[in-house]
């Protein structure tokens, strides 16, 4: 028999069984309740009657003293009657009957019908008999039986008065309102009985038999590994959570026998892999003992080429065990100590003997300290071969090798003979000695030499000159004397030349720049030259292109000193024809950079291709040069020029002559309106009547520039006060409200970029003229300094026309000039020749003959000596010598000379 | 007038305080005689010259109570208003100034006492009490914007206050009507009277004066006099008299009319008006007279032996009409509430003259009388 016929079997009688029986005890609930609530509802309703009109009425009554009043007490009966008829009765087939106490009926109601109850039909049936007329007031229920039919009854006494008050109602009423319940009842019971079993029925097919039928066909499945599909529960619940069970036992035993049939195969396959790697071992293992005994082959050739290494290269090797004290040697090693492989004892202590008694002390340390540390040391010494007791030098390294823990096992190292190396160095080191002995020796030579030449042309240039200036020469002496005092000059400016080759070899000679009147150099240059050019019949000429600029800024010596050497070879090595001398520039820049070309072409015999280069060399002289020169005339210029970063170029063709092309970087001169300086400045004698005091504040941090600056001031009635930093010039400024600041760029404390500024914005700042003083031409640094608040810039170094100039401008002052200017004194000192008068003749004897050396040195030594005597006079002097103006010099120092010659007390 | 009247405002905020002092008096300035007195009275007078008056005005609100004279519905109406009002929250010092004027029977009087009191301020509210008063405040608050509320005004309309009864007129009044409808005093006393057996109708005799709410009273009984054929209405006027001082000679003159009128009614029928207040004009009905009064204006003509009356309750008067100003002191436009009788009455029954002249009194009356039954 199937499930679902026994579920039907055993469910439908109980589920029948237990509805009817809920059914019947229902019912007879019910039944009990109806009558008890319909009783209930009638005693209520009797009671609100009695107690709210008969029990109110009788209590009026009472408390206004009128119970036996009858007038009022009949009023309030019928009042009370009245109400009763009026009383609403909630129940069909309901009756209201009120009796006195002599069991009169006062009143009757039935369905509505009113009336005495002698006229109502049902009162003549009714068996007052069965009425409990007890007086106690409380309610009574029974049944009475009323025109055949049982009716129920409940009634209240009202004492007072002696009233019954009755309410009836029929019995068939509530068994009416019982069957109606009990006929629901039942009808609901059968509806229920189907529609319960019917819910039972699939709710036990939906949630049990379906699933087992489910359970049931996953389990077959199972049995005929066909599993792993989903079982189609999805209820939640026990059953859900057995098909899910089952359907993860079906995965794993669809797993585990996938596993066991991959395992299977994996099985299989490590198989054959491994049976392939064990004949790939196999071969590999065949290979590397072919390989191993090709190795061992090759190492034994390798030992064989290595000792026959070492014993090339005289190195060998050695291997001390510090734990055994045994000591290996190599074969070279055994030969380079020329012993014999079994007379050495094999130990440290026997190699220590062998090594050179002097060395072996320093050897012994140096191992001692290698093992220790770790370090290598690697050291040459000596050794005396025990054989034939030669002394040979070897050069020996030494490595340290140690355990993990750091503890020394054995000392490695290697010996290389190395005696051949040690006296080539020696007899070296023996050459370079005598060389440097030798050269030291040039160089004493050379300035013994110097100065021995230096003094005789002293006098010559120095008497020259006295002769020059003497007045019964005629123009012819005086220009010879001239050619005399300048080509002795030159010579002493060659000797230079000796000496500064020296200094150039060693880097002590610099760019020393000025600005110089190039055109005049030029024609100096030409003039100095010309004599000899003469002398030779040649024709020197000078070709300079337009556009040349007179003023530049170089190192004008260098200039010269190359251009007469150039000029002066042309001359010396030509026998006829032309010496041309060009001078051209560059096209400038924005800054006024230009390049200076020379060109100084001769007709000689010209230079050999080969020799064009030798010819630069120091001390060089060609074949035909021999004995015509010092040699060091071109290799000064090349020099010269490397330092000016020049250039300089051969062309020659033998028997033709040749041409020196040299270009200079050069820069043209930039005044303080920014122009270029096109005329050489006019020399200013004093100012103008009417001129005002201006007060002028200098601002330097450099005492000897500022000093120079007072000095070109205070010649005029300038009042002067001087600073050294900006802070001290924004306090005097507040305080002295100066017309004109010269301030220097650069100071410390405060710099004039900042300080002007400050001043600027202070009261009167505005107005007062600010002129900076820079040794800076580069034109962005002439930017900085305008928009810091400055009104003008003057350079350094800068010639007292160049103050002069700019007072002109900026104050409007007037100045005088010399009238005669260029017409002679051309560079003239500007100095008072008066002040010379001070200086004892001794000290200005030794200023002299320093000027006519030109020993800058002593110059200067002397114009300390000036100092105390007169300051003026010692600044005048520095100033003419940092302008490297010693020609002026001379020529002031000629005015004391003439002064003295027309009296004075020192001569 | 108003120093008397601010004087009264600090009084009335220092009631609050008076145990307080009570308690600084016994303390601190014990015992009694000449000395302590002083100190006492100085004090009182530094306290009263420091409580600004200020502080008073502009928080409490300012209401105005014009009754027409001291006759006891009066009285009590006003009685049962205040009280009202201090269960509504209102403390005479605090939130409320009320300033109660007397105008004594005398319209001019009312005139002059309530011009001086609405000169010193604006009030919140001017409440009138009884028919003179109301009349006497409304014709000088009639189209202003403040507000008046009545009561203890048996016949608003007929005094010429108010439009019509029971709906809001719009202006800037309203208040409580405190009559019962004529109609509903005539049925209850239907109710009890058997009509005679000569078929005649029951005839009972009013003697009234001339004051309006008692003339409009009459002239409605006697309205409806003539629409019923089981009582007839004997009317007598006399002429008003301010009382107290005119009272003797208006009872003087009653007593001369009930000694006429006697013979010829069944019963006496008490009119509104200062007349029927008084006890007086009561007992000039029953010593004049063997004639029982069948309806009473007040609950002492039936403990007196009137046999009935039927009376707006006074204490639903006074607390309706404290209702009414709350709700106009908070804001409401007295023309959106409707004038209304007070919704509560009064029932009296005197048993003794219901014995006497073989009345049976239905049970639903002694219901409604309550206690009010005397015997």
């Amino acid at each position: 028999m199937r499930l679902q016929t026994k579920a039907v079997i055993v469910l439908l009688p109980m589920v029948a069984f237990v509805i009817m029986f809920l059914g019947a005890w229902a019912i007879q609930i019910t039944q009990n309740s109806i009558s008890k609530s319909i009783i209930n509802s009638i005693e209520a309703e009797l009671s609100g009657y009695v107690d709210d009109t008969l029990v109110r009425h009788h209590a009026i009554l009472e408390e206004n003293q009128l119970t036996e009043v009858q007038s009022f007490v009949e009023r309030f009966q019928k009042d009370a009657l009245r109400s009763a008829s009026n009383l609403h009765i909630h129940y069909e087939n309901a009756g209201l009957l009120i009796f006195d106490s002599m069991g009169n009926n006062l009143l009757g109601r039935r369905d509505g019908v009113m009336g005495p109850a002698e006229k109502i039909a049902w009162s003549a049936v009714l068996e007052l008999g069965d009425l409990d007329f007890s007086s106690d007031g409380a309610a009574k229920t029974g049944y009475i039986k009323f025109d055949g039919h049982e009716e129920i009854y409940v009634m209240r006494v009202f004492v007072p008065w002696g009233w019954r008050v009755i309410y009836t109602i029929s019995s068939e009423q509530v068994s009416d309102s019982v069957a109606r319940i009990r006929n629901g009842t039942i009808a609901a019971a059968a509806v229920a009985i189907i529609v319960g079993f019917s819910l039972i029925f699939v709710f036990f097919k939906q949630f049990f038999l379906r699933p087992l039928g489910a359970l049931r066909q996953a389990a077959l499945d199972i049995s005929n590994h066909t599993g792993g599909k989903s079982i189609a529960i999805n209820s939640q619940d026990e059953m859900d959570d057995l098909a899910r069970h089952m359907e993860r036992m079906a995965e794993n035993l669809a797993q585990s026998h996938a596993q066991q049939e991959m395992m299977n195969r994996e099985l299989e396959n490590k198989v054959r892999e491994r049976t392939i790697d064990l004949d790939m071992l196999n071969k590999i293992l065949l290979e590397e003992n072919a390989i191993r005994k090709k190795t061992e082959k090759q190492l034994r050739k390798s030992q064989a080429l290595l000792e026959e290494a070492q014993r090339i290269a005289d190195l060998g090797n050695w291997e001390l065990d510090l734990v055994t004290n045994e000591l290996y040697w190599s074969d070279e090693l055994f030969r380079i100590f020329g012993i014999e492989k079994g007379e050495f004892g094999a130990s440290y202590e026997a190699f220590i003997e062998v090594v050179h008694p002097d060395d072996r002390e320093r050897l012994e340390e140096a191992y001692a300290l290698s093992v220790e540390t770790g370090e290598p040391y690697d050291i040459v010494h000596r050794i005396n071969r025990p054989t034939d007791g030669e002394i040979r030098y070897i050069h020996e390294r030494c490595e340290q090798i140690r355990d993990d823990r750091g503890k020394p096992l054995r000392s490695v190292g290697t010996a290389l003979d190395v005696t051949e190396q040690m006296l080539i160095e020696k007899s070296l080191r023996a050459a370079k000695d005598e060389a440097d002995a030798s050269n030291r020796a040039k160089s004493v030579f050379l300035a013994n030499m110097s100065h021995e030449l230096r003094t005789p042309l002293n006098a010559v240039i120095g008497f020259s000159r006295l002769v020059r200036d003497s007045d019964h020469l005629t123009e012819k002496q005086r220009e010879s004397m001239d050619i005399i005092n300048s080509s002795g000059i030159h010579l002493l400016r060659l000797i230079d030349d000796v000496l500064d080759i020296a200094k150039i070899e060693v880097g002590h000679v610099t760019l020393e720049t000025t600005v110089f009147n190039l055109h005049q150099m030029l024609i100096h240059v030409m003039d100095m030259l010309r004599q000899s050019a003469e002398d030779k019949q040649l024709n020197l000429s000078f070709e300079k292109e337009p556009g040349l600029p007179e003023y530049i800024i170089g190192d004008e010596m260098k200039m010269q000193r190359i251009l007469l050497n150039l000029l002066g070879n042309a001359i010396k090595f030509t026998d006829a024809g032309d010496v041309v001398l060009y001078a051209g520039c560059s096209d400038r820049d924005q800054d006024g950079h230009f390049h200076l070309r020379f060109s100084v072409q001769d007709q000689g015999r010209g230079i050999p291709e080969e020799d064009k280069e030798r010819i630069f060399e120091p001390f060089v002289q060609l074949g035909f040069q021999a004995g015509r020169g010092t040699g060091l005339g071109l290799a000064i210029i090349r020099q010269y020029l490397d330092i000016m970063e020049g250039t300089i170029t051969l062309e020659s063709l033998p028997g033709e002559g040749c041409r020196f092309d040299v270009e200079i970087p050069s820069q043209v001169t930039v005044g303080v309106d920014g122009q270029e300086v096109d005329r050489p400045p006019r020399k200013v004698i004093g100012l103008e009547p009417g001129q005002p005091v201006c007060r002028q504040m200098i601002v330097e941090d450099q005492r000897e520039n500022s000093l120079l600056l007072q000095r070109i001031l205070e010649r005029f009635d300038f009042e002067i006060r001087a600073v050294e930093n900006g802070v001290e010039a924004v306090e005097l400024f507040s305080e002295w409200r100066p017309d004109l600041i010269w301030m220097d760029r650069r100071m410390p404390i405060m710099d004039g970029l900042e300080a002007t500024r400050k001043i600027r914005v202070m009261p009167g700042g505005e107005d007062v003229k600010i002129v900076a003083i820079t040794a800076s031409v580069l034109n962005e640094m002439q930017d900085e300094i305008m928009s810091a608040g400055f009104d003008t810039v003057v350079h350094k170094p800068y010639r007292n026309e160049d103050i002069y100039s700019c007072l002109e401008e900026q104050l409007g002052l007037r100045f005088t000039y010399d009238s005669s200017e260029g017409e002679e004194g051309e560079g003239e000192s500007e100095l008072d020749p008066s002040l010379l008068d001070e200086v004892p003749s001794s000290l200005f004897e030794s200023l002299r003959q320093a000027v006519l050396a030109l020993d800058t040195e002593k110059i200067l030594m002397a114009a300390e000596k000036i100092e105390p005597i007169s300051s003026d006079l010692a600044t005048a002097i520095r100033h003419e010598v940092e302008s490297f103006d010693i020609t002026s010099l001379m020529k002031f120092l000629d005015k004391r000379s003439s002064a003295g010659d027309s009296g004075s007390r020192d001569i | 007038m108003l120093v008397v009247e601010g004087l009264q405002r600090r009084i009335d905020v220092l009631l609050p305080l008076r145990k307080s002092l009570e308690v600084f008096w016994m303390h601190v300035i014990p015992g009694k005689g000449m000395a302590p007195t002083l100190l006492k009275s100085l004090f009182l007078l530094v306290v009263l010259s420091v409580v600004p008056s200020v502080a008073l005005a502009d928080e409490a609100k300012r209401v105005i109570l014009l009754e027409t004279m001291q006759v006891p519905v009066v009285r009590e109406n006003s009685r049962w208003f205040i009280r009202q009002m201090e269960e509504l929250g209102y403390i005479q010092g605090e939130n409320l100034v009320l300033h109660v004027i007397d105008m004594e029977g005398d319209k001019g009087k009312g005139e002059q006492l309530l011009g001086a009191a609405l000169a010193a301020g604006k009030p919140d509210l001017v409440l009138t009490s009884a028919t003179l008063a109301s009349q006497t405040a409304w014709q000088m608050l009639a189209g202003t914007e403040t507000p008046m509320v009545f009561f203890t005004v048996s016949d608003p309309v007929g005094a010429g206050i108010i439009e019509k009864a029971g709906v809001a007129g719009g202006k800037n009044i309203t208040g409580i009507i405190n009559s019962i409808s004529p109609i509903n005093r005539v049925n209850l006393a239907l109710k009890l009277l058997e009509r005679p057996a000569n078929g005649k109708p029951v005839r009972i005799g009013i003697v009234h004066s001339s004051y309006p709410s008692s003339v409009s009273d009459v002239g409605r009984l006697m309205a409806i006099g003539a629409h019923h054929d089981e009582i007839e209405f004997v009317v007598r006027r006399i002429d008003y008299r301010r009382v107290p001082e005119g009272l003797p000679e208006m009872l003087s003159e009653v007593k001369q009319v009930v000694s006429e009128l006697s013979p010829l009614v069944d019963f006496w029928w008490e009119p509104l008006g200062p007349l029927g207040e008084v006890e007086s004009y009561t007992r000039t009905l029953l010593e004049n007279s063997d004639t029982p009064i069948l309806m009473g204006n007040r609950m002492r003509s039936v403990e007196l032996g009137a046999l009935l009356l039927l009376s707006p309750s006074s204490e639903a008067s006074g607390r309706e009409a404290a209702l009414l100003a709350d709700a106009v002191l908070k804001g409401k436009p007295p023309g959106e509430i409707a004038p209304n009788p007070a919704k509560r009455f009064d029932i009296g029954i005197n048993l003794s003259t219901a014995l006497r002249l073989g009345i049976t009194i239905p049970p639903d009356i002694f219901k409604l009388a309550g206690k009010n039954i005397y015997r």
